[in-house]
């Protein structure tokens, strides 16, 4: 055996030594996982590397076209070739733009599936990237018909992230959409609400949160705990803004209080 | 007769030190040339302008009656260097062959030569085909002695060539580079080993400090008379140079 | 050329006889073992991120041979006295230069169709295709970056020594695929001194992104106009030719 191969061996072994010391070291969570690994190998460089992958699977959904683009809402929802490469530029970004196509092309229909390796390892490589969790759990929800998978991500983004109210709204959402279960989207949008509290957030994020408590809680035959989210929501808006939104909180307050809910004030 | 190699007022600098300082020599064809002087005289800067591998800044360097530089000058030399140098990678029969290829050998005649050459310097059967990462420093210069002879050239340059050789592999070269003498070949050779220089050069030049201070027949330069020899002819000659 | 061939495939020989290229196929048959068994929400027919992974690794692999052995020609040449033995044959400093060169070329092009037909299998087997006209044009292209590439290490061999010359062809590499579309309007944006080093560098370098055909190859985006490969293989050329010249200007006159 020469000598080359005797170290081949010696490391293979060495892995093999060190992946059982792995499996038996104490850990946060009970099995063992390549994070923990990688994690003690490359430090914050894994968080680093599923952040690009995070960048990769954008870059992939176009086609592998690294451009920058501006899309229209219409743009946004397409498939296939949205338009075609710009023109103009020196001699050397001509040639770039002809061996490198730099035409906007969105994936379609099943060649979409191919962003799933990017989203499964962003979020395993940085679990406390939270665009990435919430990406990726949309795209297995909405696109690739994996609720249950959506699921998983959240609850995996949400240990890893416990002061994140986007993962708990996130969470509520699906259990209010797809899961039809309300007693979870109430646990978790009133999750969101406490940990947004206090927090510079959109304004429109808060009439969701809000929103969405209610609806779970008015679903469940509870008006009068739904009624205060209700008028939480509404307090948001100005006296002229967003009168059909309003004209339907508005109706749903109404329904609560027929429904049993203590009267209350209602702006005008 | 032309000489075979010749150097005129030959001037070669690293930096500000003249390695060769206004050399001059001739090798007559057919003759054993010995070339000495001590440590740091210019003897291997000599050789590798005498090889093309260094250009002088002045002078002229003759080879076969071509320009030292010309490649062509070099197709009918064969050069031994100091220090064995070879590719770890390959076996003995596969070096011969890649420097039979750079002559233009037809592929059956570098094969069969270098079989022939090996075993001639004592590297016969298995050990022709083991990796030259395994050779001793012996075997290495036979394989160095049997490279430069792989395309059966008219003339020789060595240098050092029986350093690191056990006294039969050495006694083994002596008779081989008398037999090349005797098919006409001239032989030019760098050694600090006097006793074989007197056993077998016909002429000699002594060298100190880039220039050759002695040169002629050996006979005629060592002497008849009694007591007389090499060693002594070079450790006057190298003396009168230094006082001088 | 007869003395240039023999100086090439003794390069052949050396790259399969060292342990380099053997490493570098159990480094990547490894990384493509794990990835091809990779599950990702049950869904089995994911191809691309594989190819990608796995031409990345090819060409990346490739390139890094060729450049650890174009290095180290003439420094170990010199350093292992046997070029004093080379060159005492006839045999001209261009000729040996263009032999190294060649070698070089046609050592890591042998080695990378080792690991293509090794990454290729693996993707056949994972059920993925190809467009055959435009993996002709992908391997032509990238033998032509192979091309530049080894002419740059082995032209600069005469003057670095091995680690320098292949830190500096590994880092011009590496930074022009990755920054080089990108350079000019970075430099747009510096003072003038600086802007004048960027777009000179942006001009003068070669641009190693011109003949990575993978983002074609993966997303199917269909095949290069002739036109533009024969501009691809008279910019190699161009590039390989000056760096080679390069070379032989520092060789000429060396003292060996």
């Amino acid at each position: 055996m020469t000598a080359s191969a005797a170290l081949l061996a010696l490391l293979l072994a060495a892995a093999g030594v060190a992946g059982s010391i792995e499996r038996r070291l104490p850990s946060e969570n009970a099995s063992f996982t390549l994070e923990d690994s990688l994690g003690r190998l490359m430090g914050t460089a894994k968080e680093g590397l599923g952040d690009m992958l995070f960048l990769q699977a954008d870059i992939y959904f176009h086609g592998g076209a690294a451009g920058r683009y501006a899309e229209t809402r219409e743009e946004h929802a397409k498939e296939g070739l949205i338009a075609h490469a710009e023109t103009g530029g020196d001699w050397i970004q001509r040639v770039y733009r002809k061996v490198h196509s730099h035409a906007h092309y969105h994936l379609a229909g099943r060649q979409k599936q191919e962003l799933l390796p990017f989203f499964a390892l962003a979020t395993r490589l940085d679990p406390h990237n939270i665009e990435a969790v919430l990406t990726t759990a949309y795209w297995l929800e909405a696109h690739f018909g994996k609720p249950d998978e959506a699921a998983g991500v959240l609850q995996k983004g949400r240990r890893d992230n416990p002061v994140s109210w986007e993962v708990s709204f996130a969470l509520g959402s699906l259990y209010f959409k797809h899961k039809q279960d309300h007693e979870a989207s109430v646990l978790y949008f009133r999750e969101a609400v406490l940990k947004s509290e206090g927090l510079e957030i959109e304004r429109y994020h808060r009439v969701d949160m809000h929103y969405f408590l209610a609806e779970s809680l008015w679903r469940l035959g509870r008006p009068a705990e739904a009624l205060p989210h209700y008028r939480r929501a509404v307090s948001f808006y100005g006296p002229d803004e967003s009168p059909v939104l309003k004209k339907i909180l508005l109706g749903r307050i109404a329904e609560c209080r027929v429904a049993g809910s203590s009267a209350g004030d209602v702006p005008a | 007769m032309d000489p075979v190699i010749e150097l005129v007022n030959v001037v070669v600098r690293y930096d500000a030190k003249r390695a060769l300082d206004g050399l001059s020599l001739r090798v007559h064809p057919g003759e054993i040339f010995g070339f000495l002087g001590p440590n740091g005289a210019g003897k291997s800067t000599t050789i590798k302008t005498i090889l093309g591998l260094i250009l002088p800044d002045s002078g002229t360097v003759r080879l076969h009656g071509l320009p030292a530089s010309d490649v062509r000058a070099r197709a009918a030399v064969g050069f031994m260097p100091e220090e064995t140098a070879y590719y770890k990678f390959l076996t003995p029969l596969e070096l011969l062959d890649f420097y039979g290829k750079l002559f233009g050998m037809p592929r059956r005649e570098r094969r069969e030569r270098a079989k022939a050459l090996l075993a001639q310097v004592g590297l016969d059967g298995p050990v022709q085909r083991r990796c030259l990462s395994t050779f001793s420093k012996g075997m290495a210069q036979k394989v160095s002695l049997a490279q430069a002879l792989i395309n059966d050239p008219r003339t020789l340059v060595l240098d050092e060539p029986t350093s690191g050789l056990d006294p039969l592999a050495r006694a083994d070269l002596h008779r081989l580079l008398d037999s090349l003498r005797r098919e006409g070949r001239t032989i030019f050779f760098s050694s600090h080993e006097l006793s074989e220089v007197e056993l077998l050069c016909d002429s000699v030049a002594v060298v100190c400090e880039g220039r050759v201070v002695r040169s002629g027949a050996m006979k005629e330069l060592v002497g008849a008379a009694a007591g007389s020899s090499l060693e002594r002819f070079f450790i006057r000659t190298v003396k009168e140079n230094a006082r001088s | 050329m007869r003395a240039a061939l023999a100086i090439a495939l003794l390069l052949i020989k050396e790259i399969f006889r060292k342990k380099d290229f053997y490493v570098a196929l159990f480094l990547m048959g490894v990384i493509l073992a794990y990835a091809s068994q990779m599950k990702f929400y049950e869904v089995r027919s994911v191809t691309r991120y594989l190819l990608d992974l796995g031409l990345t690794l090819v060409f990346f692999l490739t390139v890094i041979l060729a450049v650890s052995l174009g290095a180290r020609q003439v420094p170990s040449e010199a350093a292992g006295r046997t070029l004093q033995v080379l060159l005492a044959k006839p045999v001209t400093r261009g000729q040996f230069l263009l032999g190294k060169f060649l070698g070089t070329f046609l050592a890591a092009a042998a080695a990378f169709g080792v690991f293509a037909a090794v990454f290729f299998g693996a993707a056949f087997a994972k059920g993925a295709s190809f467009e055959g006209v435009l993996l002709a044009q992908a391997g032509f292209c990238f033998l032509l970056n192979l091309a530049v590439v080894s002419a740059m290490a082995v032209g600069l061999s005469p003057y670095l020594t091995v680690s320098a010359n292949v830190s500096l062809t590994l880092v011009t590499y590496l930074a022009i695929n990755l920054y080089g579309p990108g350079l000019k309007d970075a430099g747009a944006a510096l003072a003038p001194p600086l802007q004048a080093v960027t777009w000179t560098l942006y001009y003068f370098l070669p641009h190693f992104e011109f003949f990575d055909l993978r983002q074609r190859l993966v997303h199917r985006w269909g095949a290069l106009s002739p036109k533009l490969l024969l501009f691809l293989a008279a910019y190699a050329a161009l590039y390989a030719a000056a760096f080679l010249v390069a070379g032989w200007l520092g060789l000429r006159r060396r003292k060996v």
